[in-house]
Order: C-alpha cells, then structure tokens, then sequence
C-alpha cells in the first residue's frame, strides 16, 4: 500500500510520490528502491517534467536527485548526507534547488543548473563521472560565483568573472568544477 | 611552477567536475528537521524548517544568498503530514505548526509573520497548509475521531468537513497525508493509515481523492 511522500499540482491535476514495498514511486512509476522510512520532494518544471528529490533511508544517506523525459535518470547529490527532511523546487533562473536536512549538520542546499540535460550512460551498472560543465547565466548565478574561489584555464585567480571557461572551488572543499559564463 | 599549476588545475576540474553547487543553508538547524521549500509569488524560493533552539525558521533565498527569519518557537509533530509551509499567488507565505500546546497559523503578509490560532484546533493538534490559484487558503488534518477533514477559508472564517474515513482494525495505529490544491482549485488529498498488531504492522489503506464540487470523489485506493 502506498505511503504519501509528496502530492503537489501538475497540470489541472496532480502529481504524487509514495513509498510502497521498498520502491519510491511517482506517479505509480517505479523510480529507485528504497527503504520504508525515506523521505521525498517533488516538483514539476515548465514543461512538465518531473523532478524528484530524496533520501534513500531514514538513517543518514546522502541524497538522490530524479528526473523523468523518455525515461527516469537518477543522481547521486554530491556533498553532505541527509536525513528527516527534503523538498525540491525550481528556481526563477531554471536551476533545480534541493533542500534537506542532516543528522548534525544543519540545513544544506544543492543548486544544479543543468542538471536536466540527459547524458546517456553505457548501463545502470557503470556509470562515468559527469564531466558536463555548469553553464551560469544571469546576474544572480554569476553573483553566486563571489562566493567561490575562481581560476581561469591558465590557474590564474579570477575575482570579477566574464564570459567563457573558469573553474571552481567552494568553500573549503577540494573539489573542483568546471563552470561556463553566458551572458 | 606557475606553468603546472594551470594543467593540474584542468586535470582536477575534468576529473571531478559536478553539475551541483552544495552549500550549507543554516548550520542551526535541528537535526532531521522536516523541511519545505517554496517558490513565492516574486520567484523566491523559502524553505521552512525548524532550529535546535526550537525555533520555526525560514530561509529565503535571494540574490545574495540565503536571509533567515524566525517565525515563533514551535515545532511541526510530525514530518509525514504535508505540507506545513505554502505560498499564495499574490505573495503570502503561510506556516502550520504547534505552538505553545496548540495549533497555530503565521503569515507572511508584506514583511510581518502575523499568527492566529488554527482555527480547528479543538479537533486536531495541526494541519496541513495550501493555497489555491485564487489565494485562497485549504487545510486538511484527522481529527480526534480519526476522520480525515479538509476545510479552507471563507470571508466569514474557516470551514471545514469530512472526507474520508479509513479502516483502522486494530487499537496500535497511525496516519499519514499529503494535500494540496490543482490549479483549477480542486482541493486532492492523499490518505493513509496503518495499524499494528505488534510486533508487526498488520494492515494499512491508502486512498487518492479529490474534491468535484460538492463531495469528495476517491481516484483509487
């Protein structure tokens, strides 16, 4: 029997997530096995495509992020683990936002901002890593970027960025992206 | 040196490039919080949640990054009754959550939370939250009887009726619900229950209704 997660307006309807027999559906689609105490949100975007974030048990795991165009495609949120709570929304510039809580940790955000373009992948099984750049536009993803320590290709420090290639480090973490500026 | 450091730096960004920007919202927030986010009537998006303090917070995220606001000290009871945090079309915000020892309603009207007593108190600790295209506000909760109740407000107040009934066979029980309201204002609730016979759970009914008009209609169960 399913357990509400998430019910939300679609269209002149509704679209819904619920838990039942350790499979997270939406919409009576499977889209991951889970356990019977995870938690999730739910969002439609524009064109109607779902988006779907949760977290896989209710013990500290880290998040997983869903949409749905021909087929459901999952990934794994980078970062910190979540528990108790999550919810999806999108953002005025298209970005898909995830909040969600953690065990000790406070609350966290995951912004992706083209995370709905579909990369195929060879199978479940083996997946490469996403090496797709994240493209900014707009005054207030370029903003963001204050935030972050900013190289251009050559290594060198970039404080105000233009159009073209950089690539990031957040914070403290040792991690390192790709990022394109449109303007 | 300074030649290497550019090509390292490539190699890193193409091994570990990620798509995502993670970022730490409120470190205060209490652990396993329920949480929901929002996009308002000006395109910001609020995520509401609670503190360790005990506060009921919200997180607005605009240009500059994340503003967090106190509501009220309380707490939601439960995180399988959603949602306890909405937002109108023509910009309110509105919390659901205990506290004190009883329900109560914040909105966020201009730049105040205003709070009142949830208007059906006496027959649930706490309910859901949603606005529908109109600005008009719904809520649905289970009462002390455990029927499961949905109202919205009127320009005369609150009111508010049954929906659904289901079947609990044994005295070891719980609820669950989901609500909202579609575009074409139709409110649609997603009811459930289980009861145990301990040490397991025994039985459980699920049911996807919604209202037509002048009753509530079930989709399935």
């Amino acid at each position: 029997m399913p357990i509400p997660l998430a019910l939300v307006p679609r269209g002149d309807s509704v679209g819904y997530v619920s838990l039942g027999d350790g499979v997270l559906l939406c919409d009576s689609e499977v889209v991951a096995s889970v356990a019977d105490n995870s938690v999730a949100g739910l969002a439609y975007t524009a064109e109607d495509v779902p988006l779907l974030a949760w977290v896989p048990r209710g013990l500290s795991a880290r998040p997983y992020f869903a949409f749905k165009t021909d087929r459901w495609r999952t990934r794994r949120l980078p970062g910190q683990t979540g528990m108790g709570g999550i919810d999806i929304e999108t953002s005025s510039d298209n970005e898909v936002v995830i909040v969600f809580s953690t065990q000790g940790a406070g609350l966290w955000c995951a912004m992706g901002t083209d995370v709905l373009e579909v990369r195929e992948t060879p199978s479940a099984e083996v997946r490469t890593p996403d090496r797709g750049p994240t493209v900014l536009s707009g005054a207030s993803s370029v903003r963001r970027l204050a935030s972050c320590v900013l190289f251009d290709a050559t290594g060198r420090r970039v404080t105000v960025p233009r159009a073209g290639v950089y690539f990031v480090r957040e914070g403290r973490s040792s991690e390192v992206r790709r990022v394109v500026v449109v303007r | 040196m300074k030649n290497v450091v550019g090509p390292v730096l490539l190699l890193a960004a193409l091994a570990l490039s990620q798509d995502w920007i993670v970022e730490q919202v409120d470190p205060t927030a209490a652990a396993a919080s329920p949480v929901e986010l929002v996009k308002a009537a000006d395109g910001r998006l609020w995520a509401c949640y609670r503190t360790a303090a005990g506060f009921m917070r919200a997180a607005c995220l605009g240009d500059s990054g994340w503003s967090l606001t106190d509501i009220c000290w309380g707490y939601v009871p439960t995180n399988v009754w959603r949602p306890f945090f909405a937002a109108s079309p023509h910009g309110e915000l509105c919390l659901s959550c205990v506290t004190g020892d009883s329900g109560w309603l914040f909105r966020l009207v201009g730049d105040s939370w205003q709070g009142e007593p949830y208007s059906f108190a006496a027959r649930a600790m706490c309910g859901t939250v949603a606005y529908d295209t109109a600005g008009r506000l719904h809520t649905a909760f289970v009462d002390t009887a455990g029927d499961f109740c949905a109202g919205h407000e009127t320009d005369s107040g609150w009111t508010a009726g049954f929906v659904a009934r289901l079947s609990i066979e044994g005295p070891d029980h719980g609820d669950a619900a989901c609500f909202t309201v579609a575009p074409d204002c139709r409110p649609w609730y997603f009811a459930y229950v289980w009861w145990m016979k301990p040490p397991q759970l025994w039985g459980e009914e699920a049911s996807l209704m919604h209202f037509s008009g002048d009753s509530w209609t079930t989709v399935w169960n």
